[in-house]
């Protein structure tokens, strides 16, 4: 395929031309567009997940390899708030380093429970299931929670950790 | 090689995502930004990067290349600019990753046709001392300077080895040796042959910088090395075939070309190169199976055409002229039903027609003509903005229900319960004082005053009017009265004090409550006048929504706006295409009526010789 688009390639460059004003319109247009959206999260952000209210919730994975994830559940304060079942390319993508943003809601003042339920495979590809708990207290800044999955080399066993972000 | 590639590439996206402590939320917003990366979402993926507090070369590289992903180079080539900029120190973007970024966007320029700034972009390239891009680097710089490249003696198997662009770089040193010594360039590319293995799977950076989306659809990876290794071999072969004939070596080109692929993205052009052999070589009914299967597997195209023609031709070399006038019958028919096909199916295209479908004359020319494909991308593109618009829209009328709600909220609050509390406060303090009167003067603890008014009072005075009464009584009666006078004072001594410390614990106990009402309140007035300052804000908020709104229409108008001039190109292109195909139909199709009208005067002819010598 390679050799084709490279071969083509000459021929392409002799028929199209540089930047034309249509495609700077084009771009600008585009521009105009990523800003509008930008301008319309940061609103939606501010009324409708203001901090004082604003609960979320990521998810990284470091290495992976004594677990793979297949779907994580999470429950606040005993109630269901978010599912998510993970492809095998968005697993690739947690590999890599990406962090997945997994939940975002408002909570009230004070204290709260948080449950992640993480099912999967774990060490010789056996079904594994795990929960963690973690409680936090809701104040005027934004809680901001990083679900961990990492390996734990000592036993060779997967380790999940619920990290709190600093908002600085 | 897979390994040695895919090693130094891991090593560099390890530094890029290595989970270090503390993590800054730049990082933070940086993978996540990968995240949405990884989903396809490069709008999304520059979102979250923008939203960054700070940025650094790394965030501006990444920026650059999803700049790129969604076809803006402008944007792109700035963000790229100041990675370039960026002084080389230990923050410094690593050398490596600079190289790909500068190899894929001197690509997307050579693309665009910009020989220029694809130049100035590869010249920047500093291959470090591994090597690693070397092949990229000089293929770009074949194309970049085609046909004036540099051949070397000997093709350098040794500094490109490991590199998949290998092939690609000695495969044009030798198309180019071959104008001059091309038995010397069948034996480059029968040793290149030998040479090449499977090319390695795309990097992160170099994924990020091709714009090669459509292959992260597919589920099982990011590359198809199988893919590209048969298409790479079809390529050589096909030099090879071409060179052969070059030589007039038809023989060994026939061997190539005989046993070539028919799925290979190549068969076209093996199928051309054959019919061109079997020509020379007058293998004429090998011919006309090649001719014909130009036919079926190349509608719409040129070749196919002349093909059409060519079968009568070759039938009249191989003097058959019944079937040449039969073949030539059939090409003016052919060339009739051509015409009325491309006709029909070259109706002004709509949007939809572009997004579901267009018919396969219309499909045959945006494929091979890349200014349509281009135009085609970028009305497909405006057509996404047009679509997500209305989201946009009830994303934008959502937030504007609810900064009103909230003003309302606020207003009503502040109107209703700021006075209601204001009140209520003042009487409690009203009451607090009151209370705290009281048990000043309980605590002062004055039994005179205690004793001028009330029960007590009463009962005192009666007590002191009895004790004056003693006087005249006889002084043993008056003893007995006096005793049970003084146990009486005593008993409303006692009684008053007792009196006065339960009234005392009530006086506090009822301070204390009021007290604690008093702090609930003030917490709430408070709550309230914080709220009535954020009044302002959500003000400002609703105007800048409204703003927004105004903005949105107006963008919708410019996108729709683009995208109907960009269609009136497209199908003024495509009108310009349509006046050229059938102009060529038309010049072979009266070449072929040509022919077919001096076949049938040799066929009359030769029927008159037949019948006596009478035509």
């Amino acid at each position: 395929m390679r050799a084709l688009l490279l071969s083509c390639l000459l021929l392409l460059s002799a028929q199209a031309g540089a930047n034309t004003p249509v495609s700077d319109q084009l771009e600008q247009l585009k521009q105009q567009v990523i800003q509008l959206n930008r301008e319309l999260f940061l609103l939606e952000e501010e009324l409708l997940f203001p901090p004082q209210t604003q609960l979320a919730v990521f998810l990284s994975v470091d290495s992976g390899q004594f677990f793979q994830l297949d779907s994580v559940e999470l429950i606040l304060n005993d109630k269901p708030v978010e599912g998510h079942l993970y492809t095998a390319q968005q697993w690739d993508a947690l590999k890599r380093g990406a962090i997945q943003p997994l939940y975002k809601g408002n909570v009230k003042a004070g204290e709260h429970n948080l449950t992640a339920v993480f099912v999967g495979k774990g060490p010789d590809n056996r079904d594994y299931r795990r929960a963690v708990s973690y409680r936090f207290n809701k104040a005027e800044d934004a809680v901001l929670l990083e679900l961990q999955v990492k390996d734990r080399s000592s036993d060779y066993q997967p380790e999940f950790i619920v990290q709190p972000w600093s908002n600085d | 090689m897979v390994k040695r590639l895919i090693l130094p590439i891991s090593l560099l996206l390890l530094s890029v995502f290595v989970m270090a402590e503390p993590v800054s939320l730049s990082e933070k917003h940086y993978r996540q930004a990968a995240w949405a990366f990884y989903q396809q979402q490069p709008a999304t993926a520059l979102e979250a990067l923008q939203l960054a507090p700070q940025h650094n070369g790394r965030t501006r590289l990444l920026e650059a290349g999803l700049y790129l992903q969604l076809a803006m180079p402008q944007h792109a080539a700035t963000a790229l600019e100041q990675v370039l900029a960026q002084p080389a120190d230990d923050n410094a973007v690593p050398q490596a990753l600079k190289n790909i970024a500068l190899l894929q966007f001197a690509r997307y320029q050579l693309e665009l046709g910009n020989k220029t700034a694809a130049r100035q972009y590869l010249e920047q390239v500093n291959i470090t001392a591994d090597g690693a891009w070397r092949g990229q680097q000089q293929l770009l710089s074949q194309l970049i300077h085609w046909p004036d490249i540099s051949v070397p003696p000997q093709p350098d198997f040794v500094s490109l080895a490991d590199q998949p662009e290998m092939p690609y770089v000695i495969s044009n040193q030798a198309l180019v040796l071959a104008k001059q010594q091309p038995q010397q360039a069948l034996n480059w590319l029968a040793r290149l042959q030998q040479q090449f293995v499977t090319p390695a799977e795309q990097g992160f950076w170099q994924q990020l910088f091709s714009g090669r989306w459509s292959l992260l659809n597919r589920p099982d990876s990011f590359v198809y090395p199988h893919d590209e290794k048969q298409a790479l071999d079809d390529y050589l072969q096909l030099t090879q075939a071409q060179l052969h004939i070059q030589l007039q070596d038809y023989a060994a080109a026939d061997a190539i070309l005989a046993n070539f692929g028919r799925d290979s993205v190549l068969s076209s052009n093996a199928l051309e190169l054959y019919s061109y052999i079997l020509t020379e070589q007058r293998h004429i009914p090998a011919l006309l199976a090649v001719l014909q299967q130009q036919i079926r597997q190349q509608p719409f195209s040129n070749t196919a055409w002349q093909a059409a023609t060519r079968i009568g031709e070759q039938l009249e070399r191989a003097l058959q002229p019944d079937d040449a006038l039969a073949a030539y019958n059939w090409a003016d028919n052919y060339y009739q039903q051509q015409y009325q096909l491309i006709n029909q199916q070259a109706n002004p295209l709509q949007v939809q027609q572009l997004l579901q479908g267009a018919s396969q004359w219309q499909q045959l020319q945006l494929t091979n003509d890349n200014s349509l494909y281009r135009l085609q991308q970028d009305i497909t593109a405006l057509q996404q903005q047009l679509t997500a618009a209305p989201e946009r829209q009830q994303r934008l009328s959502s937030l504007q229900q609810t900064a009103e709600f909230k003003l309302n909220q606020q207003q009503q609050l502040l109107g209703s319960q700021l006075p209601q509390l204001s009140a209520r406060r003042q009487q409690l303090q009203s009451e607090f004082a009151a209370i705290q009167q009281q048990i000043s003067a309980l605590t002062d603890n004055s039994l005179p005053q205690a004793l001028t008014q009330g029960k007590l009072h009463q009962q005192v005075s009666r007590l002191q009017r009895a004790e004056q009464h003693l006087q005249q009584l006889p002084p043993a009666q008056a003893d007995t009265y006096s005793r049970r006078l003084t146990r009486l004072r005593g008993l409303l001594q006692w009684q008053y004090y007792e009196d006065n410390a339960a009234q005392q614990y009530r006086l506090n106990r009822l301070q204390q409550q009021i007290s604690t009402e008093l702090t609930e309140l003030d917490s709430r007035l408070q709550a309230l006048r914080q709220q009535g300052t954020q009044t302002d804000r959500l003000r400002r908020q609703q105007q800048r929504l409204t703003e927004l709104s105004a903005q949105q229409q107006q963008l919708n108008l410019a996108l729709l706006s683009q995208q109907q001039q960009l269609l009136a190109q497209l199908n003024q292109r495509l009108q310009q295409h349509r006046q050229q195909d059938i102009a060529r139909l038309q010049q072979l199709q009266r070449h072929n009526k040509e022919s077919l009208a001096r076949v049938m005067e040799l066929v009359l002819l030769k029927r008159a010789a037949n019948s006596g010598g009478q035509p």
